[in-house]
Order: structure tokens, then sequence, then C-alpha cells
């Protein structure tokens, strides 16, 4: 978007107004001191580390799967052959978001949308499909489970593979992310557990993880979730850091486990890469500095390895137009190069065809073909912190801080980001934000090129939406019964009581649930145990 | 069989869809909408008619959907319209009613109607009213009106309902003060929902207070629920049935007396004549019935 | 007299933004918007018919033929009630909703076509 008059304003998309050019003067003295501090240095706003990418490549990291389990491991596999270097596991939002098995009317009466937008995992015996020949020992594993009340079944599924595999789990590295922007913001699903029985699965994964599993993450707050469902960067961040206090509140109250492991814990999380480039890499640079501050005026934590925030980044799936979508490789890059100019460990770009549906093999390899141009070619991974020093970054690095401090504050006074969520609060501003982003393209003020102008598309390339299998609804439906009718019916229905009675208690979920997945419990009648303990989220929007 | 208040055949659809577009052309206005509504209250009154009213979010809507499957147990047909508010400015509304519906009550016999208020002020829309006595006449013996709420509790519920339940939530008291005296006077059972917030007992303390200070006898009961977990669900519909039947004993006692029906029906005729009257009546286009009321006639004869 | 939209979300999809953002500019152009959320065929087919609207909008979020079984549904039980449709809809499933009559707006439509549209579907505005 170009402005009518050089001189008229232009507006960061955090609504801080940019100047024509930064001197040395506009960066604020608070932060004008903290330009010369080393990458790797707390407040970590330079950077992870002093070497950067010299010393770790950030880690290819796509979001992949559909149909059967097995479709969704062959996926993978494809991924790990062209040079993914972590994989991601993603469940059927039918099912697995609901805590559903295919057999529930809600999922029948859509029974070919099954496996759509992930593989079918009802039982521990579809997760060990999924994972057949992965490398969960060597590789970063995203469990899915990225839906809170989904999260303990796909972890101990995940989990229980492992350890039927002779995986110690002590060593296993990974996550299952659990975010509440996911689907109590995001895609708010047509039923699930009230906000306070996520807190409490939350707080159960960290505690347990911290006993059980140190190298795992055991939630990953998804600001992604937030900004692509209309969040500006500086609410990214606010809202992102309100959920991070829930959560260590939440311990501290508990106080079971030492805080800073707990921090660790919660210090790995998404962020989006949208389009503009500087105020995004401002943004991650942002998030780094506000988390060691958070962490040591808040609990007094100072400990190096936990207050450097590891990101991942995942481009802007909204940014990926439906029209024209061989631009969407340049709008890949071009998000990918800001979340690699702010210093991720971790970057999943969006495929080409982001628009039509789930990406095709094709438009995922491109995915991490992008990755690796940058990677190998264009010389960004040379120096760390490339932009630090730089008079506009520096003081949209400021002014981001700033302004996102304020949001939080503000969700603080709200009764904090749960309470937020329970009211429809977030969902309010988010709704706001796109409205008044749509309607500057509807009125010309702003522009998406094949969208709203430069409609001439001579591309020989016709490109259609990728379509899955048609037998992932059948398929489950099957492995539904055989794992009801040959499992040990009697022990299964003893772990779902015990569930039950757990679920009722203060005690920690993950064991109990370790258990029910040995036992061959499904995924539904998990569900069912949760919907009668805890009842149903009400949701605040009218959609 | 077709008794109006199922559609699980086409035929159904067919008999119910004439209901629904008899309700549209009462919103339409016009000869049509008078004869319709004439043609209602030539049946004897004997839907029961429950008004639900309180401020926009007190949880109408999700009561109604959890008091549901207790109506359709104790009237085997339940028929709703819930009334929200059109925008002043485009006319425009966004009716959101529905989301709270828990639609596995209804595979059962249960009618739902969204309206926009239409400029109407008082709670409710225009053709509230004439809607109320198709529902009644086509054999719906449950209407429950769910009012718009806007800003203050709105008060033209009472005239057309048997029995009219408030709903306010904990704090009621802070923002409903000004309020306090009408609103109490108008409800014939008040509903504390959201009883999991903060605050329950003092609203209760308040609000009871308020109510000893009524003329009545006995002042009217207050519930405590939890529309969103069924919490209380029970005992308030127990008691929203006991007025209902009261009610019915009682039919002086019901708000919605038959001197307003009697009222409404003269009302209508002297619409009706002076649309007669007016030269929009020669036009072609009224020249004869609509389909609307043609198929409610037909309609009619079934159920006779 | 303001004409009347049903919103129905076909999967069990819990994309808002589409359907709001759709139904915000709907009500801004005088329509009544009933929304539903996700619902099934049957849900939408009752809600169609007992509200009397003049026009069945979709959002499709999931698998096409979910949505290709609630257009069969709403053309058999109300033949004369339009219908239009919108979100991530790919080329191939477009063309399976035109073929039924639908007009279909993907990602990237611009809202003032979606009002367009309505106007036209209700009778409000001739079609071209
Ligand atoms: C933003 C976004 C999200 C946000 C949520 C946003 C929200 N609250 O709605 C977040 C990040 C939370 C999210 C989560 C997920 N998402 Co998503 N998301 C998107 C994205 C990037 C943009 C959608 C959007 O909001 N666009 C802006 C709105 C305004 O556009 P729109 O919905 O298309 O609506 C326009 C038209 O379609 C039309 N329209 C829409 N509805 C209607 C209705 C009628 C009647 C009419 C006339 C017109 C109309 O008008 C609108 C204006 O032009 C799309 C990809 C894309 N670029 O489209 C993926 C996408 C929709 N998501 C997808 C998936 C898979 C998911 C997840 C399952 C991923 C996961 N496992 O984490 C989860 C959902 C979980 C769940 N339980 O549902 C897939 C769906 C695949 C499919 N259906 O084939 C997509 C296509 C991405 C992809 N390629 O994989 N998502
Ligand atoms: N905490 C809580 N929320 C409720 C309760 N009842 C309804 N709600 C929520 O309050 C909001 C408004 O409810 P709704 O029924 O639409 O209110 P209405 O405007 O009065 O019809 C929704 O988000 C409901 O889920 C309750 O008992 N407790
Ligand atoms: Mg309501």
């Amino acid at each position: 978007m170009r402005p009518k008059d050089p001189q008229d304003t232009v507006q960061a998309c955090s609504d801080i107004p940019l100047k024509t050019y930064y001197t040395a003067e506009d960066i604020p003295s608070s932060h004008a001191q903290r330009t010369n501090i080393a990458p790797g240095e707390a407040p970590y706003h330079r950077g992870f580390h002093p070497s950067g990418y010299r010393s770790k490549p950030w880690r290819i990291f796509q979001l992949s799967g559909f149909g059967k389990p097995e479709d969704e491991n062959e996926r993978i596999k494809f991924l790990l052959k062209n040079g993914e270097t972590g994989f991601i596991m993603e469940h059927d939002r039918n099912t697995a978001d609901h805590c559903y098995n295919v057999d529930h009317p809600e999922v029948l009466a859509r029974r070919e949308d099954v496996g759509l937008t992930g593989a079918v995992m009802q039982s521990v015996r579809d997760t060990a499909i999924c994972l057949d020949g992965l490398p969960m020992d060597t590789s970063f594993g995203h469990a899915g489970g990225a839906v809170v009340q989904h999260a303990p079944f796909a972890l101990a599924a995940y989990w229980a593979v492992a350890k039927k595999r002779g995986y110690d789990l002590s060593k296993l590295a990974g996550t299952g992310q659990s975010d509440f922007n996911l689907t109590y913001l995001g895609c708010v699903t047509k039923q699930q557990i009230p906000t306070d029985a996520g807190l409490r699965f939350n707080g159960d994964i960290i505690e347990f993880c911290t006993e059980h599993l140190p190298r795992w993450v055991p939630v990953s707050i998804a600001g992604y979730n937030g900004a692509d469902t209309g969040l500006t960067p500086d609410q990214e961040l606010g809202s992102l850091f309100a959920n991070a206090v829930e959560y260590l509140d939440e311990i501290q109250l508990r106080g079971r486990i030492p805080l800073e492991v707990a921090a660790r814990g919660c210090g790995g999380v998404s962020f989006r890469a949208s389009i503009k480039i500087f105020e995004e890499a401002c943004k991650m640079r942002a998030a780094r500095l506000m988390w060691s501050d958070l962490l040591k005026q808040r609990y007094n934590i100072k400990d190096e390895r936990v207050a450097n925030l590891r990101i991942h980044c995942v481009t802007a799936g909204s940014k990926m137009a439906y029209q024209q979508p061989m631009n969407n490789l340049v709008r890949g890059a071009l998000m990918a190069v800001s979340a690699v100019l702010g210093g991720v460990q971790s970057l999943g770009v969006s495929g080409y065809d982001e628009a039509l549906s789930i990406p095709s093999e094709h438009a995922h390899q491109m995915s991490v073909r992008i990755q690796q141009i940058l990677m190998e070619e264009t010389g960004l991974t040379d120096v760390t912190d490339p932009l630090g020093g730089s008079y506009y970054v520096e003081t949209l690095t400021a002014q981001l801080v700033e302004k996102s401090w304020a949001f939080f504050e503000e969700i603080q006074t709200r009764g904090g980001y749960l309470a937020c969520l329970d009211s429809g609060w977030l969902h309010a501003k988010a709704e706001e934000n796109q409205h008044k982003e749509f309607m500057q393209t509807e009125s010309g003020e702003a522009n998406i090129v094949g969208v709203t102008m430069a409609h001439d598309d001579s591309s020989p390339f016709e490109i259609d939406g990728f379509i899955g299998t048609d037998d992932a609804f059948d398929v489950a439906l099957e492995r539904l019964k055989e794992v009801k009718r040959t499992r040990h019916e009697k022990g299964a229905k003893n772990a779902l009581k015990d569930l039950e009675r757990v679920c009722r208690s203060s005690d920690n979920i993950m064991p109990i649930m370790m258990d029910c997945l040995e036992a061959e419990a499904t995924l539904g009648e998990v569900g069912d145990v949760y919907r009668e303990v805890f009842g149903d989220w009400r949701t605040p929007i009218q959609c | 069989m077709s008794d109006g208040t199922s559609a699980s055949s086409p035929d159904d659809f067919t008999v119910r869809r004439a209901l629904a577009k008899s309700i549209s052309a009462i919103e339409s206005g016009g000869p049509e909408a008078l004869t319709i509504e004439q043609t209602a209250l030539q049946q004897p009154a004997s839907a029961h008619v429950l008004g639900i009213t309180g401020p926009p979010g007190a949880g109408k809507s999700s009561l109604i959907s959890a008091l549901l499957p207790h109506a359709l147990d104790h009237y085997g047909a339940v028929a709703v319209l819930a009334v929200d508010p059109s925008s002043s400015v485009t006319g425009g509304a966004l009716l959101g009613d529905r989301v709270r519906m828990d639609y596995r009550h209804f595979e059962q016999k249960v009618f739902f109607r969204s309206m926009a208020s239409r400029g109407q002020q008082g709670g409710i829309a225009a053709a509230t009213r004439a809607s109320v006595n198709v529902l009644d006449a086509a054999g719906w013996p449950l209407v429950i009106i769910e009012t718009l709420g806007i800003g203050q509790v709105e008060l033209d519920v009472m005239a057309l309902a048997d029995r009219v339940a408030v709903v306010l939530n904990p704090g009621w008291g802070d923002s409903f003060q000004a309020n306090k005296a009408g609103l109490t006077e108008q409800g014939d059972a008040f509903v504390l929902n959201k009883a999991d917030r903060p605050g329950l007992e003092n609203a209760k303390i308040l609000l009871e207070q308020s109510l000893q200070c009524l003329p009545a006898a006995t002042p009217p009961r207050v519930f405590t629920t939890i529309a969103t977990d069924g919490e209380g669900i029970p005992e308030l519909w127990q008691g929203l049935a006991e007025l209902m039947q009261d009610a019915a004993k009682n039919p002086h006692s019901r708000r919605r007396s038959e001197a307003a029906r009697e009222a409404a029906k003269t009302q209508l005729i002297q619409d009706f004549e002076a649309f007669l009257a007016s030269p929009a009546a020669g036009s072609p286009e009224n020249a004869q019935l609509g389909d609307a009321a043609e198929l409610l006639q037909r309609f009619y004869r079934q159920r006779d | 007299m303001p004409k009347r939209i049903l919103m129905a979300k076909t999967g069990l999809d819990g994309h808002w933004r589409g359907p709001t953002i759709v139904a915000r500019a709907l009500r801004d152009a005088g329509f009544e918007v009933i929304m539903i959320g996700m619902a099934t065929t049957a849900e939408i087919v009752a809600a169609a018919i007992d509200e009397d609207v003049d026009l069945v909008g979709l959002n499709v979020g999931g698998h096409i033929d979910v949505a290709l079984r609630a257009v069969d549904a709403v053309q058999s039980a109300a033949p004369d009630m339009p219908i239009f449709a919108g979100g991530t809809i790919p080329p191939h499933a477009c063309k399976q909703l035109q073929a039924k009559g639908l007009e279909v707006f993907p990602p990237g439509s611009m809202l003032t076509d979606i009002v367009d549209s309505a106007n036209r579907l209700t009778g409000l505005s001739a079609a071209q």
C-alpha cells in the first residue's frame, strides 16, 4: 500500500504511526542503551545466541497430515526426505478437536469431512500407524494435540507408542502445543471443556513433563492462532504473555514444581510471521525482550536458559490468496524472511495452495525448498541480528514492547487472558481489526496483488485444491469397531472409570491418561468422561 | 400423520412452511397479515404463553434451550419466538438466539422463529402478538417468547404472555437500580442466572428485599440457575409449570386476557376496513389472498 | 421489508471470520441474518423452513460433499429458496456448487459483490 501523498500518515499494523525515516534520536533512551548488548545476552532481543544460525540453523517444521494414519505417515516421510528437520502430526478436527469417535452423531452427519484436515487417531493403535518408522528418538516431534481438550490424549498416545518402542521418555524431545488461542479464540469448536478445566489440563501436563519428560515442551502458546484470527502484532504479544502468566500463576499456586522449570516449559512459543517484514521482525525481537523482562520482574527468574524465549514461526496463512496461487510462493518466502530476520528457531511456510485446501505434496515440498534457499543461498544466516542498530528497527521494537505491555495490562484489568476468552472480549478485538482490514481492501486503500489489482494471470498452471483420500471415515469406523472388539474390555473400562475419578479430583490427569491409552480406551470415550465431568464451554461468539 | 408440529416428511415441510410463511406475512403487514390474524383469532385460545425477559446476555436463550426438554416432556411440542434488535440505521439485524440452542432437542416438535424488532419499542416485534395467535391456532400448546431486552428490561411481553419470567444475573442490582421498581412488579418469577458468577448471594438478597415490598400476598419466587450447566433447571421448570397451570386454572389472572384478544380482533377489523378503503386495496397484487394465507387455511382444515 | 438470510456452517469447523464478516456486511446492507453456526443438513433445512428465509447462506469449511448434501436437502424441501455459498472452496468444488445453481464466493471475494448477490437472489435488485 502506497500513500497518495508521501506525507500522509502510514501506520504499522500495530497502529503505530511510521515516520518517513528514522534517526538515532527516535530510539527511546531506555531502549538505546540496550542496542549494544550482544545477541545471546539478556534481554535477548538481539537473538537467542551470539553465533545465531551459524551454530544452529532453524528447524524446518511443517504442519502436515490428512486421511488415514498411514496417509499422514507417508506425507511426513515425504517431508523428512525433502529436508524437514522435525515433524508435526495433524489430527482430524471432527474427531480430535471435539474428542468424538467417528460414530458420534455430529461426525456421522459429516462423514466425508473426516480426515480432510488431519488423520483420524482414535486409539493408540492409530497413533502407532501414523508414527511407523518416524524418528521419534532423534527428531523433534509434534504430537498434535494442539487443541487443549485433546492434548492429554494425543500426548499420552505419542508417549505410549514411544514407550512401547523402548524409547526413554526422559530423552524424548517434542511438543503437543495445547493452545487456547486455537479453539477458544480462533476456531471455536462445537463443544469443548470450559477454560478452567483446560487450565488444569495444561498445569497437569507441565507438571507431568517436569517429572517424566524434561526435554518436552509441555505447552506451546500459539500467538499465531490469535494473530491469524485478527489480533494485531502488539495484541498477539500482549495476549501471549497474558496467557503465559495464567500458566505460571497456576503452577505457582500449586507449588509442586519449581517455577523456573515450568517457565522453561512455557518458553517455547509460536508466532505468526506476516507480510509487513520489518514490523514482524521487530515482533520477534520484542517477544524475547518481553519474556526476559516478565520473568525477571514478575517471578524473579533470571536463569538464562529459562529467560531465553524459543520461537517457532508460521507464515500467515491469511495472507495467502486464492487467486493466482503461484504468487503465494513469493509471499511465503518474504514472510519467512521476516521470521529469519527476527531470529526465530523454527519455521513453517504456508503452502502456495493455502487458500484452496491443505497443502498438496508439491506445495509442501516448495515450503521446504523456500526455507532451504533462504538457509543455503541468501546469506541471511551469516550474521546474527542483521537488523540490530537500525534506527527504524530499534525504535519500532521499543514501541512494540510498550504497546504490547499496555495490551497485556488491559487484559489483566479485565480479569486475565482466560476471562477475556470467556467474555468474548478478545474475539471482539479480533473481529474489529479484521473488519477494518477488510474495509481497507474493499475501499481500495490497500491492495492485494491478483485479488484487488493485477487480475490478468497468464500462468499456464491451473491449480486446484488437494483432494486427500476418500476412505478415512470407513477405515476409521472399522478400526474403532476392531479396537473395541479386540481390546481387553475390562481393562479399558476400568481405566476410563479411573479417569473419571481423577477428573473429579485434583490429581494429575496424565498418569491415568497414559493408563487409558495403554488400555486402548478410545478418544470418544475419553471425551465422554470430560463432557460428563466438566460440561461445555459457553461460547461467547454467535457463530 | 400431519399435525403440523413436526417436520419429518416433505408433506410436513409443506405444512410447516405454511405456518412459517404466515408469520412472514404477518411481519410484512398489509391485508394478508390482517386476514391471517383474523383467521387465527377465530380459534379459541388454548396455548399457554410464557414470556422470558431480561437484559441482553442474561442467558435467556440459553435458559430456553435448557428448559426445552422439560417443556417438551410436559407439552409435547413447543414454539419459540425470539426477538432481537434491528439496526435503527440500516434496518438490518443479526439474529443470534438459535446459536444458543441445543439442537438435540429439535428432533422433537420444536418450532423456532427469530424475529427482528423492526423498529418496535418494548422488547418485542410488531408481529409477535399476531404470531402468537397464529401458533396458538395452529395447535402449538406452548409458546415461549424471548424479548430482546435492549438496555433495560422490556415490558410489552407482559401483555402477550400468561406468565413472565425475568432473567437477571449476579450484579443485577448495580445496573438495574433505576428500573428496579418497575421490573419487580412485572415478573411472575425471577431467575438469577449465571449463578456461577460472583455476587450471587448479594443479588439474591437485594432481589428478595425488593420483591417483599410488593403488595402481593406471596411475592414471586426467585430461582437460581446456571443455564449452561443445567443447574437449577429442573426446579425452574417445575416452578414455571406450576405458574402456567395456575394461569390456566385462573384465566382472569392471565396477562394475556380474553379481553386483550377481543381488543385485538376489534383492532384488526378496523385495520382491515381502513385498508379496504385505501387506494392500495384496488391494486392488482392485493386482489386476492397470498400464498401464505391460502396455505394456512389448508392447514386449519387439516387440523380439524 | 427486510429480507431474511440464514447463515450456516456445514462443517464441524470453527473458522468464524468468514461467516462473521459476511453476516456483518449483510446486516449493514439491511438484511436480517439468522446465525445458526455449525449445523447438520437436517438442522439447516429445519431452520430454513421455520425461519422462512429468502436466501440460505452456506459457509463451507470442509468437504464439499457435506455441503452438496445440504444443498440437495434445502432444494428438495424448498425448491424456490435460493442458496449462495462461500468459504474454503477449491475450484473443482465451486463448479459442483454452481452446477446446482448456487452463486459461489471463494476466499478473496469482495463483500460488495456478496451483498449484490444477496440483493439479486432475494429479488431486491434485478437479475443480471
Ligand atoms: C485464519 C485461518 C485460521 C485461524 C482462525 C480464523 C477464524 N477465526 O476464522 C486459525 C489460525 C485459528 C486457524 C485454525 C485452523 N485452520 Co485455518 N485458516 C485460516 C486461513 C489462513 C484464513 C481464513 C480466513 O479467516 N480468511 C478471511 C475470511 C474473511 O475469508 P473466508 O473465510 O474465505 O471468507 C470469504 C469468502 O470465502 C466468502 N465467504 C465465507 N463464508 C461465506 C458464506 C457465505 C454465505 C457467502 C456468500 C460468502 C462467504 O466471503 C468472505 C469474504 O471474502 C485459511 C486459509 C486461507 N487463506 O483462506 C486457513 C484454513 C481455512 N484453515 C485450515 C485448517 C486445516 C485449520 C486447522 C484445522 C489447522 C489446525 N489443525 O491447527 C485449524 C482449525 C481447527 C478447528 N477445530 O476448526 C484449512 C482448511 C482446509 C480445508 N477446509 O480444506 C485452511 C484452508 C488452510 C489450509 N490450507 O490448510 N485457521
Ligand atoms: N457463566 C455463565 N454463562 C452463561 C450462563 N447462561 C448463559 N451464559 C452465557 O452468557 C452468554 C449470553 O447468553 P444468551 O443465552 O445468548 O443470553 P440472552 O442474550 O439473554 O439470550 C452466552 O455466552 C452464554 O453461554 C450461565 O448460567 N453461566
Ligand atoms: Mg438471546
